[in-house]
């Protein structure tokens, strides 16, 4: 019992952590041109990485071991060469 | 025997001259009397540098051959929401030679425009090579249609119509008729002009 309890709350701790993050992103039309922003983006080890070409959409989960700040995803698609329109997080 | 040299070499074909922070491209152009081998690497999101090796062969056999360092410049992008247009500015500095002299200064200076969305492309580049014993400008266009709008990691594919003129290899304008697939880091296009030109490239990001 003490071990499922202790189980939950570890879930509860990295979900408290876990961000979905939601990217808008302009001028994302070409999918190999994009593979710039996946490739940046597992270079900062955040998980179930998506692009969604036909809403402009990046979706990416963070995790406790690796937060990503707005900042730092604004940096990311710029240098990957486009615009941000947004930054969601649930 | 060329032929198989030239397909399998990291040569040079039609894309960004500059691709997002610290991206590497390799890519080639290949047609008979036209080879362009280069690599690229974009160390901004504006600014790439590399090498390139172009070979331009006349009707009679004469070839003409450049050997170049390369500074590429994203001049002004425009992020829409459903497209993406480019102006480029390319330059370059080396060796040409040809089959009468060897060890000349060669250059090369050019812009570039595209403006692309999911479904329609549209690009145009003029590109001035020289030395001390010749100078020739060459004028590409393209226009393409994707005829199906492919999810991000699927196979991308384009109908694309080409116009190539240049003074050396041709007095006339070459009008390449061509496929252009896509495949996550890795492009490949392949067509034959209106007089039966074989015409192949291949690109990677890496």
């Amino acid at each position: 019992m003490k071990k499922m309890m202790l189980m939950g709350l570890m879930i509860m701790s990295f979900s408290a952590f876990a961000d979905k993050v939601t990217v808008g992103v302009n001028g994302m039309v070409c999918s190999m041109c994009a593979q710039g922003i996946t490739k940046k983006l597992n270079a900062l080890k955040v998980d179930e990485i998506k692009v969604d070409l036909d809403h402009k959409l990046v979706t990416f989960t963070t995790n406790e071991k690796n937060p990503v700040s707005d900042e730092a995803i604004k940096k990311l698609i710029e240098e990957s060469g486009y615009a941000i329109t947004k930054v969601e997080r649930k | 025997m060329r032929w198989l040299v030239l397909l399998f070499l990291p040569l040079f074909a039609w894309a960004h001259p500059v691709i997002y922070k610290d991206g590497i491209m390799l890519s080639s152009m290949t047609m008979h009397d036209f080879t362009e081998l280069g690599a690229f690497y974009s160390y901004t999101p504006k600014w790439a540098v590399g090498a390139e090796y172009l070979r331009l062969e006349s009707p009679k056999g004469e070839e003409k051959q450049l050997e170049l360092a390369r500074l590429n410049h994203l001049a002004y992008r425009y992020n829409g929401p459903g497209s993406q247009g480019n102006i480029y500015l390319v330059s370059g500095l080396g060796r040409a030679h040809d089959d009468v002299n060897d060890n000349r200064l060669g250059w090369l200076g050019g812009v570039e425009a595209d403006w692309e969305s999911r479904e329609y492309f549209i690009s145009s580049k003029y590109t001035q090579i020289g030395s001390p014993d010749f100078d020739a400008g060459i004028w590409v266009s393209r226009i393409g249609y994707s005829p199906i709008i492919a999810d991000f990691d699927s196979l991308q594919s384009w109908v694309m119509l080409q116009t190539w003129y240049d003074p050396i290899t041709s007095k006339e304008t070459k009008i390449t008729p061509m496929l252009r697939f896509f495949y996550k880091n890795v492009l490949w296009e392949m067509g034959a002009s209106l007089k039966g030109d074989a015409f192949f490239n291949w690109m990677i990001h890496i």
